[in-house]
Parts: structure tokens; C-alpha cells; sequence
């Protein structure tokens, strides 16, 4: 008798379900997907791409200014909002019909609607035209992901109060503009309004902003952030939003530096919370709280054959999380004995000038009683960012003398993102202090930073003269 | 001008050593040669002679494990450099002669200098005996704990050992060492009637510590099975007495021991797979027939090696026997005469034992046990005669060896100790 093959069901087209859509159907499995908008979720649609679309967008008046230093001169500079719209769409939709042809190419059934959860084995579709079905699968991996949650700020449903979906659609730009959060969305979008001619001024009610990278380079972030024209506001909160009789937005402020402060438009970006109650999860007798659904290191629920991944259960609301634990969720679905490891995952602010990190700032290092030596090599030290003008900013590296460990490694300043890669790379490989200053790196390059903050560790850096 | 007295290196591999007893007082005076500390590594314990004469300043102290190379003491000409000296390190809390040139920025930069790896060498990691896959994080972690990486599981890919799997091995080793040293104050707490109460309580220390962690975790590692049987060996004894006749001409008197290596070698070469190791997900059969030899000591067990043992006559495998042993109860063989095993032979018939279920000594697949050489009644075409018998105790992993190929090796020795006059002539 011919083995059928095991059906996998999949709930959510996100990054996270996708990729547990294409890694199933790669290692034999008959899949559905579920979706009830477009494939890519939060990310491609309403997150990453868009906001990085944007960002790319006013990194183009930051290199007309500096263009002129090397003698190129534009004329007056104008901006197409609708333009910019369009074509940020385009670029979302190139990449969600990315997502679509990979999915029918991996022979994966698309069910078009919203999911909701009967069993712990069957899923129940709506299509907007009403129609239902059940899929049944074998194996069910949920991956409905999250929604920015909501603040009970008296006056939050004013007009005027957007959360970061809306804040992507820009046709006139504020005159100013209050966001509620210094983090990873709030500051990012702070810096694209900002650029493109608002007043922006950011609350956080933690001490620093990203509270929970390292200190020493959030706050030369912050000083970066203020240099151009963002007032950054730590220690406080919003604590009321009225409409005044100009139809602006009266925002009360809990906080040493201001009482209150007159804004025509505010972004709500405090955080996000796990889609739970919408699927039905609960049905099923999967387990969850407020941080989300609770899973094993397999990304296996409380329910046996359920699975759950991405936002959706909690911990690094970042889309390459969700793929990682998206393809574990997969390989443990059929069988296999995927466990995963979150000891090394970057993360990306793609503020200007942009902050990368991976691993344990030195605070978290000491607390963990970790011995801790500091490597730091300044970008103003190094030649490929004299050159594109880049200057702001440094490489930090916490490692630990005894065996040489690398504990952490943050980058602020150009393409900090990018550079963090290598970083990973040697944590991942438990490569120590002694490979990471010996690796030969390219010149002129941004990366060479990394290998000089590597050597700063023993006080051995090149190019520069060591701290007294 | 004080003399640095330094942690030796005794062996390629060695890393560290642990000091286990100082000969002589701080201060008193020692002359050139003689024995001034005795260190412990892997198994051995060494005594180190002084290399000039003065008076001892200690820098290390007992039980104390320090790199090899890093100074554990000083012999000073004179009383007053002691002195100076000695001031020397109550100021700092560093102990540095006079004529240790350390910038002042870099030491005020480096205080944790004493554990870094000295970056005027190129700074490259030491390509492992046998290749082993680990990365450079874990290998550290691995030599400062003097954890023997062939014996770790690796859980990366293909067998990558990595920090996770150090620590569990080093986790491995301390459920073990669970013995504490008596507390003093054990003697006036209340025990219920009936209750067991220690004789004595020995700590799991050195040697004893070392053979507790090898072997329970070979046991933990393999499949270990024991092939017993007996064979006729009244060939073998003859043999021998014709060797013990011309012991002048040959030089040395012919053990059993030396006998059985030889003859193992040569199964050995016929049967790589008993002369291999599992590294990882895979089986690694080694070029160089060594062999070690078991050889009890008053408080433990060591295993000096025999190199390249199929290429040895038996006079020299017995010449090198005869030390070993010498010095093994003297506690004087390096770690390198103690290590790169690839088989080892037990002799328990030396004392007068028939059978045994010994285990097998990591990275090694096989252990062949000798049980005592006795004369038995024994069935030759229908007519009883006295012959000489030997009991064998073949432990094997059974993970690489299975029972037939067990027996094939059993077989063999059998051929072989039948005609051992054809050592070297057929085979």
C-alpha cells in the first residue's frame, strides 16, 4: 500500500508560515497554507519592507547634502510623495508575488481566508465571499503572528492617533509628529518623518531608548537622534491626548523635561501583541498567556502535533526569528528533531546612523557575573567611512578574557546592519578573541572596524592609540 | 639574579599541571638538581628537579593548576634578593623579579594578562591529535578542564563538538565526583540508629579521580561486551621456556606480557577494525599499532603504551616492559608514554585471576584480558593429558565489533599461540 503523504496544515502566511509552508513541502509533505490577506504578513506588508523602503527614501536627501562636499551640486530638492507611495507599494508587491510564486512552485495548496481553529487537527476557512471549508491536517502549525497593542491613554481613539500601518502611508508630512515608543519601529519611523521635514518628538518611558541594547551605544544614538532635530524624551510617558480648539493633539506628559507638548499628528509604536484570540486558539486546548502561545524548545505546543511560531508565541518579534522557528516547527511536523537555539540572533535598527547587535551587551554581561573585556574601534578611525562621509559611530565587543568567548558584539553606524553578519557568524562557529583579531579583513572597508575592535580587546588596534 | 622555576611540559599535549606537594619551605635552601616539587598531569605525577641552586621563593601553591611555562616559584642567590622579593609581592600582589621589562601601560591595561595566550607566537590553534572536530571555543574550554576531547560527543555538525557539549561533559565528571572530604565537625552530629557511617571518606583526587571519570564514562559511551573463553597455550609455554634458555644470548628475559603483544600487534594489522576509535559519526582505524600494557600500582592503575608494537622484536617490547614498570611504580613516565594508545592488553592471571569483564580504555574499542596460565586435565583423541590452558577476556564496543568478528580475533590468537614458533617466519 502507497504511503500517502502526511498533510501539514499551516495558519498564516507570514514569514513564519511560509517558511514552514515551503520546509514542510520541501521535505515531502502535502501542505496547506492559510491566509486571509496577502502572503508575507506584517513584514512584507505593514513592516520591514515598507519602513525600509521609506528609510531608503530619505537616505537619498542625506547623500545629495553629502555630495556636495565632493563638489557634485543638485538644484533644489522636491519630493513626489504619491511617487514615493507607489513605488514603495510596487517593491511590497514584487516581493508578495515573490512569496506567491514560491508557494505554488512548492506545490502548496493557498486557502485564501480566515482560519479559524476547531480542533486540534482541523481548521475551519472563511472566504470573504462567505464560502467554508475545513482543512484537516495531520500535523497543524500556527503562525497567525501579532497586532501593535493598544494603550489605554485617555483620548487614544482621537483623530490623528496612528499605529505604524498607517504612518506607512505618507501623502503631506506633519508638521510634527509625537511617537510613543523608542524602539525598534517608533525611532525608525521617528528618523523617516523626521527626514522628510517634521518635528518630531519621541517619549519612551524606559531610561534609554532600545532599552536592553547596550547602553554606552544607545546613547550616542540618542545624541545622534537629537543632533538631528528628533527630541528624544527617556523616563517618560503620555499620560493624556485631547484635542485643542486648532484641531491639534494636546499630549499630557508624565516627565522631568516637558509638561505637555502640541503636536498635529501621533504613532502609537509601544509594542505588539500575539494574535491569540482571533484564530481560536485556545480551542484546541493549546496553552498561552499574555507573552503568547507557549512552546518547547521544538516549537511544539502544549498540544501534541500542534505547533506554534513567530510572533505569534512571544519572545524576538523579528521576521527572521519566525523563519528559523518556522523551519524547526517543519522538520519536527515531519518527524525530524529540529531544536531552537536562540544563543545567536542579531538585531537590526535601521535608524541613521543604523544600530546592529548580536549576543549580550556588557550590562547583561556583568549581571550574568561573566568576566568582561570591551573591545571599541570608532568608524572615525576608519578610512572606507572618512570616505562616503559616515562617520558616527563605533564597533563595542564584549568577550570574556578567560577562554576568549565572544559574549556580544553592537555596531552603530553605516550598515551596521549588514556588517553585524559577521559577527554572527563567528559566535555561531565559537570562534574567540583570537580567531576574530587574527581574520584578515579587506581595506578600505567598514568591516575592518570589526577586526580593529577585535584587537582593541588586548589593547592591540592599529589604528588607533590605546585608551589610557 | 633569581632563577624562574617554571610549570615543565612534560608531553606535545600537556597544557597544565597541578602542584601536589612542594619538597622544600618557602626560603629554605635548595641545591641545583635536586627534587624541589612534585606536579601532577593526566596521570603522572612528576618530580621536578631544581634547576640552580638558592633559596625558594613559592609563587604556586599546593593543588594549585597553573599553564605550563607560567612560573611557580624562584631560586634566589642571595638572602636579600629573597627579601626584596618577597617585599616585592606584598606591595603588587604581582610576583615580578627585577628584570621583567612589562610596559607600565600595559600591565595597568592587562591585569588579566596571566590567562591570555602569549600573541607574539601567531596566534593559530594547535591542530588536535587525530583531527578531532571542535571548535575553538570549546577546545579551550576542553584543555583548561583537561578533559581528553576524543572522549567528548559532539552534538554541531558532523560531530562538531562544541561549548555545550564541554560543559556536559565536565557536568558528567562532577555528578561523579559527588565524595566530599570529611567535615570536621561530622563527629558530634546526631545519626539516627542503623544509620551507615563512613569508616573514612576518601576525596576522589589525581590518579583515582581520573580512572573514576575514564572509565565510568567508556562505560556510559559504548556498548561493551566480553568474549571469555580459554585456549590451549602449551605451545606458547614451550616457546617460552626455549626463550628463558637463551635469555643470555637475547639479552632479556621473554615475558608473557611481551609475547601476547606481539602477538595482539599482529591481529591487529590483520584486523584494523579492533585498532580503531569512534570520533564522532565515524570510525577511525589507526595506522600505528600501540599498545598499552595495564599495570597495577599500589593505589591505581596506569597504562603505559608500547609504540608501533608490530614493528618491534620482542626483546625490545620487553626491554621497554621492564621500564615502564620501573618507572610506573616509581611514578616517573611522561604523559606522552601514557597516551596515543590504540589497544591495551590485562594481564590479571599476574594475579592468579581466571576471568574478567574488564572495560575498555577510551578512545580504544577493545581490551584484551589474559587470565592466569594454569595446567588442566584435558581431552586429546579420547585420552586425558595435562596441557597448559589460558583464560581470555576479549572486551569489545559494539558499536564497531560485532560477536563473529569477536570470535574471528579469539580464532586467530588461537592459530597463533598454537605455532608461536612461527612468529616472524609465516606471519
Amino acid at each position: 500500500m502507497a504511503e500517502r503523504k502526511p498533510h501539514i496544515a499551516v495558519l498564516g502566511g507570514g514569514p513564519g508560515g511560509y517558511a514552514a509552508a515551503i520546509r514542510a513541502s520541501q521535505l515531502g509533505a502535502r501542505v496547506t497554507l492559510i491566509e486571509k490577506d496577502r502572503l508575507g504578513g506584517t513584514c512584507m506588508n505593514r513592516g520591514c519592507i515598507p519602513t525600509k523602503a521609506l528609510l531608503q527614501a530619505v537616505s537619498y536627501l542625506d547623500q545629495f547634502k553629502k555630495a556636495s562636499a565632493y563638489g557634485i551640486r543638485s538644484g533644489k530638492i522636491t519630493i513626489d510623495f504619491e511617487k514615493m507611495m507607489t513605488h514603495k507599494d510596487r517593491i511590497v508587491g514584487t516581493l508578495v508575488h515573490g512569496v506567491e510564486r514560491l508557494v505554488k512552485g512548492n506545490g502548496i495548496r493557498l486557502a485564501k481566508g480566515r482560519g479559524r481553529l476547531l480542533s486540534d487537527r482541523e481548521i475551519e476557512v472563511e472566504s470573504s465571499g462567505g464560502k467554508r471549508e475545513v482543512v484537516q491536517g495531520d500535523k497543524l502549525i500556527l503562525a497567525t503572528g501579532s497586532k501593535t497593542s493598544s494603550l489605554s491613554i485617555p483620548g487614544i481613539e482621537s483623530k490623528g492617533v496612528m499605529i505604524s500601518d498607517e504612518a506607512l502611508h505618507i501623502d503631506v508630512v506633519p508638521k510634527s509628529l509625537l511617537v510613543i515608543g523608542g524602539g525598534y519601529i517608533g525611532l525608525e519611523l521617528a528618523t523617516v518623518y523626521s527626514r522628510l521635514g517634521s518635528n518630531v518628538i519621541v517619549v519612551e518611558k524606559m531610561p534609554t531608548i532600545f532599552p536592553g541594547e547596550d547602553e554606552d551605544l544607545c546613547k550616542i544614538l540618542t545624541d545622534a537622534l537629537n543632533q538631528e532635530g528628533i527630541e528624544v524624551l527617556t523616563n517618560a510617558e503620555v499620560k493624556r491626548i485631547e484635542k485643542d480648539g486648532k484641531g491639534e493633539l494636546k499630549t499630557t506628559l508624565a516627565s522631568a523635561a516637558k509638561g505637555e507638548s502640541v503636536v498635529e499628528k501621533i504613532l502609537v509604536a509601544t509594542g505588539r501583541v500575539p494574535l491569540v484570540e482571533e484564530a481560536a486558539i485556545g480551542k484546541c486546548g493549546v496553552r498561552f498567556d499574555a507573552r503568547g502561545v507557549s512552546v518547547n524548545e521544538k516549537m511544539e505546543t502544549s498540544v501534541p502535533g500542534v505547533y506554534a511560531v513567530g510572533d505569534l508565541v512571544g519572545g524576538l518579534l523579528l521576521a527572521h526569528v519566525a523563519y528559523a522557528e518556522g523551519m524547526a516547527a517543519a522538520e519536527n511536523a515531519m518527524g525530524g528533531e529540529s531544536v531552537m537555539d536562540y544563543g545567536v540572533v542579531p538585531r537590526c535598527a535601521y535608524t541613521l546612523p543604523e544600530l546592529a547587535s548580536v549576543g549580550l551587551s556588557e550590562k547583561k554581561a556583568r549581571e550574568l557575573n561573566r568576566d568582561v573585556r570591551i573591545g571599541v574601534f570608532p568608524f572615525r578611525y576608519n578610512g572606507r567611512a572618512l570616505v562616503s562621509d559616515e562617520q558616527a559611530g563605533l564597533v563595542k565587543i564584549v568577550a570574556d578574557p578567560l577562554h576568549g568567548e565572544i559574549l556580544g558584539v553592537h555596531i552603530l553606524g553605516p550598515h551596521a546592519t549588514e556588517l553585524i553578519a559577521e559577527a554572527s557568524a563567528i559566535m555561531h562557529l565559537e570562534g574567540t578573541m583570537e580567531e576574530f583579531m587574527s581574520l584578515i579583513h579587506a581595506h578600505p572597508t567598514l568591516s575592518e572596524a570589526l577586526g580593529e575592535a577585535a584587537s582593541d580587546l588586548i589593547g592591540r588596534a592599529i589604528h588607533r592609540l590605546p585608551v589610557k | 639574579m633569581a632563577r624562574e622555576l617554571v610549570m615543565p611540559k612534560l608531553g606535545a599535549e600537556m597544557k597544565t599541571g597541578r602542584i601536589v606537594e612542594w619538597k622544600r619551605q618557602e626560603g629554605e635552601w635548595v641545591e641545583e638538581k635536586e627534587v624541589v616539587v612534585v606536579i601532577e598531569t593526566d596521570k603522572i605525577t612528576y618530580e621536578v628537579e631544581s634547576p640552580a641552586s638558592g633559596y625558594l621563593h613559592i609563587v604556586t601553591g599546593v593543588e594549585e593548576e597553573v599553564p605550563v611555562s607560567a612560573t611557580i616559584g624562584f631560586l634566589c642567590e642571595t638572602k636579600e634578593e629573597l627579601e626584596t622579593l618577597l617585599s616585592k609581592a606584598e606591595k603588587s600582589g604581582v610576583e615580578a623579579p627585577e628584570e621583567a621589562a612589562k610596559e607600565p601601560e600595559e600591565a595597568a591595561r592587562e591585569p588579566e594578562e596571566g590567562r591570555t595566550p602569549p600573541l607574539s607566537q601567531p596566534s593559530r590553534a594547535p591542530r588536535a591529535r587525530r583531527d578531532i572536530r571542535i571548535s575553538p571555543l570549546a577546545r579551550k574550554l576542553a584543555e583548561a578542564e583537561g578533559l581528553d576531547m576524543s572522549t567528548i560527543a559532539g552534538s554541531g555538525p558532523r560531530g562538531r563538538i562544541k561549548k555545550r557539549d564541554v560543559l556536559r561533559s565536565m557536568e558528567t565528571r562532577r555528578e561523579m565526583v559527588s565524595i566530599r572530604p570529611a567535615e570536621k565537625t561530622a563527629a558530634f552530629e546526631v545519626e539516627p540508629t542503623g544509620a551507615k557511617r563512613a569508616k573514612a571518606v576518601i576525596p576522589l583526587r589525581g590518579m583515582r579521580e581520573i580512572i573514576a571519570r575514564r572509565l565510568y564514562s567508556s562505560l556510559q559511551q559504548m556498548a561493551q561486551f566480553t568474549d571469555m573463553g580459554e585456549m590451549d597455550v602449551s605451545e606458547t609455554v614451550k616457546f617460552r621456556q626455549k626463550l628463558l634458555e637463551q635469555e643470555n644470548l637475547i639479552g632479556a628475559r621473554i615475558s608473557y606480557n611481551a609475547i601476547f603483544v606481539k602477538i595482539a600487534a599482529l591481529i591487529l594489522k590483520e584486523m584494523p577494525i579492533f585498532n580503531a576509535s569512534v570520533v564522532g559519526e565515524e570510525i577511525h582505524q589507526w595506522e600505528q599499532i600501540n599498545i598499552g600494557m595495564a599495570l597495577a600500582l599500589e593505589d591505581g592503575l596506569i597504562v603505559p603504551v608500547i609504540r608501533d608494537a608490530e614493528r618491534k622484536a620482542m626483546v625490545q617490547i620487553q626491554r621497554e616492559l621492564e621500564d615502564f614498570i620501573e618507572r610506573g611504580r616509581g611514578r616517573r613516565l611522561t604523559p606522552d608514554e601514557i597516551s596515543e594508545g590504540t589497544f591495551t592488553i590485562s594481564n590479571f592471571g599476574s594475579y592468579g585471576a581466571f576471568f574478567g569483564t574488564p572495560i575498555i580504555n577510551p578512545p580504544e574499542v577493545a581490551l584484551l584480558g589474559l587470565g592466569v596460565i594454569r595446567q588442566v586435565p584435558a581431552v586429546i583423541e579420547n585420552e586425558i593429558v595435562v596441557r597448559w590452558s589460558m583464560n581470555y577476556s576479549l572486551t569489545m564496543d559494539h558499536r564497531v565489533i560485532d560477536g563473529a568478528t569477536g570470535g574471528k580475533f579469539i580464532g586467530r590468537m588461537r592459530e597463533i599461540v598454537a605455532s608461536p614458533h612461527l612468529l616472524g617466519v609465516m606471519w
